[in-house]
C-alpha cells in the first residue's frame, strides 16, 4: 500500500481511496459492533478517516496502518462513552474453570442481526475483543495494542466474553423467529 | 499437556488467523494424538467460522464508502481539477528545489551559528512541537515506545509525571540536538472533544541527557516558559533534562505534575 497523506490535495486521493476500499467494511463492522447504532458506526468510521487523513501522515510503519485504524476507531468510540473508570484486569486462572466447552446449538444458522443483538448484550470491556477476535483480521499482538492491554488481559477478556456470547447464543431465537419478531416491530 | 490444558490454549485458536502462531504449536500437536480433543477442536473450529462469518457478513450501509471520499476531497484547500495539467508539477518541482536550497542555508547558518544553551534547546524544541514531524513509531504502549527509543539510542529510563499516566500516549520518535539524542513522546488529551482542533489537544514530552544542556535549571520543580505559541515546562531529575509542551495556558500543564 502506498504511503498516503490526505493533507497533500490531489496527490494521494488514489492512495486514500485504497485505504478506505480496504478497511472501511471492517471499521465499519467493528464500530457497529461497539456502539449498536447505524449512524454511531458510520459516525466513527467517518472520523476515523478523518484522523488518518489529518494525522496518518506520522505513521511511517506502513505494516501498522490497520492497526492504527484499528486503535483510532477504538479510541474515538471511548471517547464517546466518556468512560472514567479503568478497566479491571481478569487473569486468566480465574477463567480457566468457565471455559465454553461446546458451541451453541444453531450456531451455524445465526444471522448478522441476532448475533449483533447477541454482541450488544455482552459488556463492553469484553465485546471489543470478542469483535476482534471474530472479524479475524489481527493478531492477538495486535487486538493488545488496539485495545492497549497487555495480551494476557485480552485473552482473560475473550475468556469472559466467548463464554457470555455462548450463553447468549443458546437463548438467542432462531433467525426465522428473529425475522419475524423484526417484522412485528417494524409494523408496530 | 493434557486435554484440559490443550483447550484452555485451543479456545483462542482461529483457523484462519493462528495457524502459525507458535503459541499454539504444542496444542495442535495434541490434537493430533487425542480423539477427545479432536472432536472438540473440530466444533470449536466451525462454531468459531460460523460466528466470523456472520459477523462479516453485516450489511455496511450505502453511501458510507462515498460519503468518507467525499468528506476527504471536501478537507482539500486546493481543487486539483480546476488547475492546468501543468501547475501540479511545476509547483511540486519549484517547492523541491526551493527546500533543498533552503535546507542547505538553514543548515549552513546552524552549524556557524546557532547557540547551544537552553534557552535555544527549548527554542528548537518547541519549534519542532508545533510544526510538522513525523512519529517513528505510533504505538500506546509505553513499553513497546520505550524500547523503540531505546533501539534508535534515544533516553528510554525515563520518569513520567503522575498527570501523563492519565493521558493517552500516540507514539514518539528520537531527535538530535548537537549530538545528543532528545526523546521525543506524543500523548494526546482524551478528555478534549472538539473533533476539528485536535492537534490543540496534544502533549509533548522531551527528554536529553543531562550533560547535553550543562546551563538547564538543575531543580526538579518544574520552570515555566512560552515560546512559538506553546507553553513549555523544564527541569531535571537525575541525569535527564525534561521538557513538557503543549498549547494553551500555564494551568494546562501544572495539572499534568
Amino acid at each position: 500500500m502506498a504511503r498516503t497523506n490526505g493533507d497533500q490535495g490531489g496527490l494521494a486521493a488514489v492512495d486514500f481511496e485504497s485505504l478506505v476500499q480496504c478497511y472501511y467494511t471492517g471499521l465499519y463492522q467493528f464500530a457497529l459492533s461497539l456502539s449498536h447504532s447505524q449512524a454511531d458506526a458510520c459516525d466513527l468510521t467517518q472520523q476515523t478517516f478523518y484522523l488518518w487523513a489529518h494525522k496518518g501522515y506520522q505513521v511511517r510503519d506502513l505494516t501498522k496502518v490497520k492497526t492504527w485504524l484499528f486503535t483510532t476507531l477504538y479510541r474515538e468510540f471511548l471517547k464517546t462513552q466518556r468512560r472514567q473508570q479503568r478497566f479491571p484486569h481478569v487473569a486468566l486462572s480465574e477463567v480457566d474453570s468457565e471455559l465454553p466447552t461446546v458451541p451453541a446449538p444453531g450456531v451455524e444458522r445465526l444471522d448478522w442481526h441476532t448475533l449483533g443483538q447477541c454482541f450488544a448484550q455482552i459488556e463492553e470491556l469484553y465485546r471489543a475483543p470478542l469483535v476482534l477476535f471474530y472479524l479475524g483480521d489481527h493478531s492477538y499482538a495486535e487486538i493488545a495494542e488496539i485495545l492497549a492491554v497487555p495480551i494476557g488481559t485480552v485473552m482473560s477478556r475473550l475468556s469472559r466474553g466467548r463464554q457470555k456470547l455462548q450463553a447468549l447464543l443458546v437463548t438467542a431465537p432462531s433467525p426465522e423467529v428473529a425475522s419475524l419478531v423484526r417484522r412485528q416491530a417494524r409494523e408496530y | 499437556m493434557n486435554t484440559e490444558q490443550a483447550k484452555a490454549i485451543l479456545q483462542h485458536y482461529r483457523p484462519t488467523v493462528d495457524a502459525e502462531e507458535p503459541y499454539f504449536r504444542e496444542a495442535l500437536e495434541q490434537v493430533q494424538r487425542d480423539p477427545e480433543l479432536a472432536q472438540w477442536f473440530t466444533e470449536h473450529c466451525a462454531s468459531y467460522e460460523a460466528v466470523r462469518r456472520t459477523l462479516r457478513q453485516t450489511p455496511v450501509p450505502a453511501g458510507l464508502y462515498e460519503g468518507i471520499l467525499k468528506a476527504q476531497a471536501r478537507r482539500r484547500s486546493v481543487r486539483w481539477w480546476t488547475q492546468p495539467a501543468w501547475v501540479a508539477p511545476v509547483g511540486a518541482a519549484a517547492v523541491i528545489v526551493l527546500t533543498v536550497i533552503g535546507s542547505a542555508l538553514y543548515w549552513h547558518r546552524s552549524a556557524t551559528l546557532q547557540p547551544r544553551d537552553f534557552t535555544a534547546y527549548l527554542q528548537t524544541i518547541t519549534r519542532v512541537a508545533a510544526g510538522r514531524y513525523t512519529m517513528a513509531i505510533a504505538t500506546a504502549d509505553h513499553d513497546t515506545l520505550r524500547r523503540h527509543l531505546a533501539a534508535a539510542h534515544g533516553p528510554a529510563d525515563y520518569s513520567l509525571t503522575p498527570g501523563l499516566h492519565t493521558l493517552s500516549l500516540e507514539g514518539g520518535l528520537v531527535l538530535e540536538w548537537f549530538g545528543h539524542k532528545v526523546s521525543m513522546l506524543c500523548f494526546t488529551q482524551d478528555d478534549k472533544q472538539d473533533k476539528d482542533a485536535n492537534e490543540d489537544h496534544d502533549v509533548w514530552l522531551f527528554v536529553v541527557s543531562r550533560d547535553a544542556l550543562p546551563d538547564a535549571p538543575v531543580s526538579d520543580v518544574p520552570q515555566f516558559a512560552q515560546a512559538h505559541g506553546l507553553i513549555a515546562a523544564s527541569w531535571t531529575r537525575g541525569d535527564k533534562v525534561y521538557l513538557l509542551v503543549t498549547r494553551g495556558a500555564q494551568a494546562e500543564l501544572e495539572r499534568l505534575f
